[in-house]
Protein backbone atom coordinates (compact mmCIF):
# COMPACT_ATOMS: atom_id res chain seq x y z
CA UNK A 1 0.00 0.00 0.00
CA UNK A 2 1.15 3.25 -1.22
CA UNK A 3 0.98 6.58 0.82
CA UNK A 4 -1.95 9.24 -0.25
CA UNK A 5 -2.78 12.12 0.42
CA UNK A 6 -1.59 15.47 -0.51
CA UNK A 7 2.20 16.43 0.27
CA UNK A 8 2.54 20.24 -0.75
CA UNK A 9 2.38 22.67 1.53
CA UNK A 10 -1.34 23.87 1.78
CA UNK A 11 -2.77 27.21 2.35
CA UNK A 12 -6.51 27.61 3.19
CA UNK A 13 -7.17 23.54 2.91
CA UNK A 14 -5.53 23.60 -0.70
CA UNK A 15 -2.15 23.33 -1.83
CA UNK A 16 -0.43 26.55 -2.31
CA UNK A 17 0.34 26.22 -6.32
CA UNK A 18 -3.30 25.52 -6.76
CA UNK A 19 -3.69 29.64 -6.11
CA UNK A 20 -1.32 30.10 -8.22
CA UNK A 21 -3.01 28.44 -11.00
CA UNK A 22 -6.65 30.41 -10.02
CA UNK A 23 -4.63 33.63 -10.13
CA UNK A 24 -2.63 33.48 -13.34
CA UNK A 25 -6.08 31.86 -15.39
CA UNK A 26 -8.22 34.67 -13.73
CA UNK A 27 -5.45 36.94 -14.71
CA UNK A 28 -5.04 35.62 -18.51
CA UNK A 29 -9.38 35.42 -18.74
CA UNK A 30 -9.36 39.50 -17.97
CA UNK A 31 -6.13 41.26 -19.15
CA UNK A 32 -6.48 38.78 -22.15
CA UNK A 33 -9.73 40.36 -22.63
CA UNK A 34 -8.52 44.00 -21.77
CA UNK A 35 -5.26 44.82 -22.94
CA UNK A 36 -4.33 46.04 -26.37
CA UNK A 37 -3.44 43.69 -29.46
CA UNK A 38 -1.84 44.40 -32.56
CA UNK A 39 -4.33 45.42 -35.39
CA UNK A 40 -4.03 42.51 -37.70
CA UNK A 41 -6.53 41.84 -40.98
CA UNK A 42 -8.25 38.76 -41.10
CA UNK A 43 -7.40 38.04 -37.27
CA UNK A 44 -9.22 41.05 -35.88
CA UNK A 45 -9.52 40.80 -32.14
CA UNK A 46 -9.52 36.56 -32.36
CA UNK A 47 -5.79 37.26 -32.04
CA UNK A 48 -6.41 37.20 -28.32
CA UNK A 49 -7.33 33.09 -28.61
CA UNK A 50 -3.81 32.87 -28.46
CA UNK A 51 -3.72 33.00 -24.56
CA UNK A 52 -6.83 30.46 -24.41
CA UNK A 53 -6.65 28.09 -27.69
CA UNK A 54 -2.61 27.74 -28.04
CA UNK A 55 -2.11 27.27 -24.54
CA UNK A 56 -3.97 24.31 -24.26
CA UNK A 57 -1.63 22.66 -26.32
CA UNK A 58 1.22 24.09 -24.85
CA UNK A 59 -0.54 23.03 -21.30
CA UNK A 60 -1.11 19.17 -23.59
CA UNK A 61 2.55 19.06 -24.27
CA UNK A 62 4.18 19.99 -20.85
CA UNK A 63 1.64 17.50 -19.37
CA UNK A 64 2.96 14.99 -21.91
CA UNK A 65 6.13 15.81 -21.18
CA UNK A 66 5.85 15.40 -17.05
CA UNK A 67 3.81 11.80 -18.20
CA UNK A 68 6.81 10.34 -20.42
CA UNK A 69 9.36 11.16 -16.93
CA UNK A 70 6.86 9.30 -14.80
CA UNK A 71 6.75 6.38 -17.15
CA UNK A 72 10.30 6.04 -17.32
CA UNK A 73 10.59 6.52 -13.35
CA UNK A 74 8.24 3.38 -13.35
CA UNK A 75 10.84 1.44 -16.07
CA UNK A 76 13.78 2.31 -13.71
CA UNK A 77 11.30 2.03 -9.91
CA UNK A 78 8.76 -0.22 -10.57
CA UNK A 79 6.55 1.94 -8.25
CA UNK A 80 2.69 2.09 -8.66
CA UNK A 81 2.64 5.89 -7.90
CA UNK A 82 4.43 6.95 -11.16
CA UNK A 83 2.72 4.55 -12.96
CA UNK A 84 -0.98 6.30 -11.96
CA UNK A 85 0.77 9.67 -12.66
CA UNK A 86 1.95 9.02 -15.84
CA UNK A 87 -1.67 7.17 -17.15
CA UNK A 88 -3.74 9.82 -15.46
CA UNK A 89 -1.63 12.49 -17.23
CA UNK A 90 -2.23 11.26 -20.63
CA UNK A 91 -5.80 11.19 -19.87
CA UNK A 92 -5.93 14.84 -18.50
CA UNK A 93 -3.46 15.74 -21.74
CA UNK A 94 -5.84 13.85 -24.11
CA UNK A 95 -8.70 16.41 -21.94
CA UNK A 96 -7.03 19.69 -22.90
CA UNK A 97 -6.25 18.28 -26.57
CA UNK A 98 -10.16 18.16 -27.15
CA UNK A 99 -9.90 21.40 -26.04
CA UNK A 100 -7.62 22.68 -28.25
CA UNK A 101 -9.11 21.06 -30.76
CA UNK A 102 -12.26 22.49 -30.86
CA UNK A 103 -11.55 25.66 -29.87
CA UNK A 104 -9.05 25.49 -33.02
CA UNK A 105 -11.87 24.67 -35.05
CA UNK A 106 -13.79 27.32 -34.22
CA UNK A 107 -11.00 29.32 -34.87
CA UNK A 108 -10.19 28.15 -37.92
CA UNK A 109 -13.84 28.41 -39.46
CA UNK A 110 -13.75 32.53 -38.50
CA UNK A 111 -10.38 33.06 -40.22
CA UNK A 112 -9.95 30.37 -42.36
CA UNK A 113 -13.30 29.63 -43.47
CA UNK A 114 -13.24 26.05 -42.82
CA UNK A 115 -13.35 24.02 -39.55
CA UNK A 116 -11.07 21.48 -40.71
CA UNK A 117 -8.36 21.74 -43.60
CA UNK A 118 -5.77 19.00 -44.91
CA UNK A 119 -3.70 21.36 -42.86
CA UNK A 120 -0.58 19.42 -42.11
CA UNK A 121 -0.57 20.79 -38.45
CA UNK A 122 -4.00 19.49 -38.32
CA UNK A 123 -3.87 16.14 -39.48
CA UNK A 124 -0.81 15.17 -37.52
CA UNK A 125 -2.03 16.34 -34.12
CA UNK A 126 -5.55 14.11 -34.81
CA UNK A 127 -3.18 10.98 -35.59
CA UNK A 128 -0.94 12.21 -32.25
CA UNK A 129 -4.21 12.10 -30.38
CA UNK A 130 -5.03 8.93 -31.72
CA UNK A 131 -1.83 7.18 -30.51
CA UNK A 132 -2.46 8.35 -26.92
CA UNK A 133 -6.06 7.24 -27.15
CA UNK A 134 -4.53 3.41 -28.44
CA UNK A 135 -2.62 4.37 -25.10
CA UNK A 136 -5.65 4.00 -23.20
CA UNK A 137 -6.95 0.96 -25.20
CA UNK A 138 -3.80 -0.92 -24.27
CA UNK A 139 -3.83 -0.65 -21.15
CA UNK A 140 -7.34 -1.04 -20.34
CA UNK A 141 -6.82 -4.20 -21.93
CA UNK A 142 -4.77 -5.73 -19.41
CA UNK A 143 -5.31 -6.41 -15.82
CA UNK A 144 -1.99 -7.72 -14.34
CA UNK A 145 -1.08 -4.78 -12.29
CA UNK A 146 3.17 -5.42 -13.04
CA UNK A 147 2.97 -5.97 -16.86
CA UNK A 148 0.11 -3.50 -17.35
CA UNK A 149 2.45 -0.72 -15.85
CA UNK A 150 5.97 -1.53 -17.53
CA UNK A 151 3.83 -2.43 -21.32
CA UNK A 152 1.89 1.14 -21.37
CA UNK A 153 5.26 3.00 -19.78
CA UNK A 154 7.35 1.41 -23.00
CA UNK A 155 4.36 2.33 -24.94
CA UNK A 156 4.20 6.13 -23.71
CA UNK A 157 7.81 6.43 -24.92
CA UNK A 158 7.21 5.71 -28.54
CA UNK A 159 3.89 7.16 -28.26
CA UNK A 160 5.70 10.61 -27.21
CA UNK A 161 7.92 10.46 -29.96
CA UNK A 162 5.38 9.85 -32.30
CA UNK A 163 3.50 12.86 -31.03
CA UNK A 164 6.28 15.04 -31.10
CA UNK A 165 7.04 14.09 -34.67
CA UNK A 166 3.62 14.50 -36.21
CA UNK A 167 2.80 18.38 -34.45
CA UNK A 168 6.45 19.41 -34.14
CA UNK A 169 8.16 17.77 -37.10
CA UNK A 170 6.45 17.06 -40.46
CA UNK A 171 4.36 20.35 -40.55
CA UNK A 172 7.43 22.32 -40.50
CA UNK A 173 8.76 19.79 -43.34
CA UNK A 174 5.48 20.87 -45.76
CA UNK A 175 2.92 23.58 -46.11
CA UNK A 176 0.79 24.50 -43.17
CA UNK A 177 -1.17 27.33 -42.34
CA UNK A 178 -0.36 27.74 -38.78
CA UNK A 179 2.64 30.19 -37.69
CA UNK A 180 5.48 28.82 -37.48
CA UNK A 181 5.13 26.24 -40.02
CA UNK A 182 6.07 25.17 -43.35
CA UNK A 183 7.70 28.36 -44.34
CA UNK A 184 5.10 30.93 -42.20
CA UNK A 185 6.58 32.98 -39.34
CA UNK A 186 5.73 31.89 -35.92
CA UNK A 187 3.75 34.32 -33.61
CA UNK A 188 6.83 35.79 -32.46
CA UNK A 189 7.59 37.03 -35.64
CA UNK A 190 5.43 39.72 -36.32
CA UNK A 191 2.91 40.30 -33.65
CA UNK A 192 3.73 38.98 -30.78
CA UNK A 193 4.55 41.94 -29.02
CA UNK A 194 5.60 42.81 -25.61
CA UNK A 195 1.99 43.46 -24.69
CA UNK A 196 1.09 39.80 -25.73
CA UNK A 197 3.44 38.40 -23.85
CA UNK A 198 2.85 39.72 -20.84
CA UNK A 199 -0.45 37.41 -21.05
CA UNK A 200 0.84 34.94 -23.07
CA UNK A 201 3.23 33.25 -20.46
CA UNK A 202 1.67 33.67 -17.08
CA UNK A 203 -1.41 32.00 -19.08
CA UNK A 204 0.99 29.34 -20.54
CA UNK A 205 2.28 28.64 -16.22
CA UNK A 206 -1.66 28.88 -15.43
CA UNK A 207 -3.75 27.01 -17.77
CA UNK A 208 -0.59 24.49 -17.30
CA UNK A 209 -1.04 24.46 -13.34
CA UNK A 210 -4.83 23.89 -13.56
CA UNK A 211 -4.29 20.53 -15.77
CA UNK A 212 -2.05 19.59 -13.28
CA UNK A 213 -4.66 20.25 -10.34
CA UNK A 214 -6.93 17.73 -12.41
CA UNK A 215 -4.24 15.33 -12.98
CA UNK A 216 -3.51 15.76 -9.02
CA UNK A 217 -7.58 14.99 -8.62
CA UNK A 218 -7.26 12.01 -10.34
CA UNK A 219 -4.41 10.47 -9.10
CA UNK A 220 -5.86 10.81 -5.45
CA UNK A 221 -9.14 9.13 -6.18
CA UNK A 222 -7.18 6.71 -8.27
CA UNK A 223 -5.10 6.23 -5.29
CA UNK A 224 -8.02 5.61 -2.99
CA UNK A 225 -9.82 2.92 -5.25
CA UNK A 226 -6.48 0.90 -5.26
CA UNK A 227 -5.69 1.30 -1.50
CA UNK A 228 -9.70 -0.03 -1.58
CA UNK A 229 -9.04 -2.83 -3.91
CA UNK A 230 -6.20 -3.86 -1.65
CA UNK A 231 -7.93 -3.66 1.52
CA UNK A 232 -10.95 -5.88 0.48
CA UNK A 233 -9.07 -8.52 -1.15
CA UNK A 234 -7.07 -9.10 2.15
CA UNK B 1 2.17 55.43 -70.83
CA UNK B 2 -1.42 53.59 -69.45
CA UNK B 3 0.27 50.56 -69.05
CA UNK B 4 2.45 52.74 -66.93
CA UNK B 5 -0.23 54.45 -64.75
CA UNK B 6 -1.87 51.07 -64.14
CA UNK B 7 1.23 49.11 -62.72
CA UNK B 8 1.72 52.27 -60.88
CA UNK B 9 -2.05 52.06 -59.30
CA UNK B 10 -1.31 47.86 -58.62
CA UNK B 11 2.08 48.71 -57.17
CA UNK B 12 0.18 51.29 -54.54
CA UNK B 13 -2.33 49.20 -53.45
CA UNK B 14 -0.74 47.07 -50.69
CA UNK B 15 -0.25 50.94 -49.50
CA UNK B 16 -4.27 51.79 -49.70
CA UNK B 17 -5.45 48.47 -48.60
CA UNK B 18 -2.80 49.46 -45.37
CA UNK B 19 -3.86 52.41 -44.71
CA UNK B 20 -7.25 50.89 -43.71
CA UNK B 21 -7.52 50.83 -40.37
CA UNK B 22 -7.97 47.00 -39.36
CA UNK B 23 -11.79 46.22 -37.47
CA UNK B 24 -11.29 45.49 -34.22
CA UNK B 25 -14.48 45.85 -31.56
CA UNK B 26 -13.04 49.71 -30.46
CA UNK B 27 -16.98 50.10 -30.30
CA UNK B 28 -17.28 47.72 -27.17
CA UNK B 29 -14.37 49.09 -25.49
CA UNK B 30 -15.45 52.50 -25.56
CA UNK B 31 -19.05 52.26 -24.73
CA UNK B 32 -16.72 50.01 -21.19
CA UNK B 33 -18.99 46.89 -22.66
CA UNK B 34 -16.05 44.56 -23.02
CA UNK B 35 -16.07 44.45 -19.33
CA UNK B 36 -19.47 42.85 -19.03
CA UNK B 37 -18.23 39.94 -20.96
CA UNK B 38 -15.02 40.01 -18.63
CA UNK B 39 -17.09 40.07 -15.78
CA UNK B 40 -18.67 36.98 -16.99
CA UNK B 41 -16.10 35.08 -18.31
CA UNK B 42 -14.77 35.93 -14.36
CA UNK B 43 -17.57 34.62 -12.65
CA UNK B 44 -17.63 31.57 -15.12
CA UNK B 45 -14.04 30.59 -13.75
CA UNK B 46 -14.48 31.44 -10.22
CA UNK B 47 -17.52 29.33 -10.01
CA UNK B 48 -15.98 25.89 -11.62
CA UNK B 49 -12.75 27.01 -9.55
CA UNK B 50 -14.96 27.20 -6.34
CA UNK B 51 -16.67 23.71 -7.30
CA UNK B 52 -12.90 22.45 -7.71
CA UNK B 53 -12.36 23.12 -4.87
CA UNK B 54 -14.81 21.93 -2.71
CA UNK B 55 -14.40 18.65 -4.74
CA UNK B 56 -10.52 18.72 -3.23
CA UNK B 57 -10.98 19.37 0.05
CA UNK B 58 -13.70 16.64 0.07
CA UNK B 59 -10.73 13.90 -1.29
CA UNK B 60 -8.77 15.82 1.26
CA UNK B 61 -11.27 14.37 4.02
CA UNK B 62 -11.93 11.30 2.90
CA UNK B 63 -7.91 10.81 2.23
CA UNK B 64 -7.55 11.90 6.05
CA UNK B 65 -10.29 9.38 7.13
CA UNK B 66 -8.39 6.45 5.60
CA UNK B 67 -5.22 7.42 7.07
CA UNK B 68 -5.54 9.36 9.58
CA UNK B 69 -1.26 9.83 10.52
CA UNK B 70 -0.83 11.24 7.19
CA UNK B 71 -2.78 14.69 7.82
CA UNK B 72 -1.17 17.04 5.98
CA UNK B 73 -0.46 20.26 8.13
CA UNK B 74 3.26 19.91 7.65
CA UNK B 75 5.23 21.71 4.96
CA UNK B 76 7.98 19.12 4.31
CA UNK B 77 8.59 15.37 4.70
CA UNK B 78 10.72 16.36 7.38
CA UNK B 79 8.03 17.86 9.52
CA UNK B 80 5.44 15.40 8.78
CA UNK B 81 8.25 12.30 10.10
CA UNK B 82 8.13 14.44 13.63
CA UNK B 83 4.67 14.39 13.60
CA UNK B 84 4.40 10.51 13.10
CA UNK B 85 7.49 10.22 15.82
CA UNK B 86 4.95 12.18 17.98
CA UNK B 87 1.82 9.65 17.35
CA UNK B 88 3.64 6.52 17.91
CA UNK B 89 4.81 8.35 21.46
CA UNK B 90 0.57 8.90 22.24
CA UNK B 91 -0.19 5.15 21.37
CA UNK B 92 2.62 3.74 23.41
CA UNK B 93 1.86 5.89 26.05
CA UNK B 94 -2.43 4.82 25.77
CA UNK B 95 -1.20 1.39 26.33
Amino acid sequence: MHKIGETSTQILGLAWWKWIAIALVLFSLTAGMILDVPRLPILHETIRNLYYHVTQWFGMMIILTASLVYSIIHLSKGDRRSDIIASEGINVALFMGTLGLLTGMLWAKNTWGTYWTGDAKLNGVAMGMLVYLAYTVLRGSMDEEQKRGRVSAVYNIFAYVMFMVFIMVLPRMTDSLHPGNGGNPGFGGYDLNNNMKLVFYPAIIGWTLMGVWLVNVRVRIKSIEENRLSKSHQ
Amino acid sequence: MKRLLNLLVLLALPIFTFAQDVEMADVLHENGKIYVVVGVLAIIFIGLVVYLITIDRRLTKIENEMEPKSTTSASSGKVRFKANIKLDVDESELK
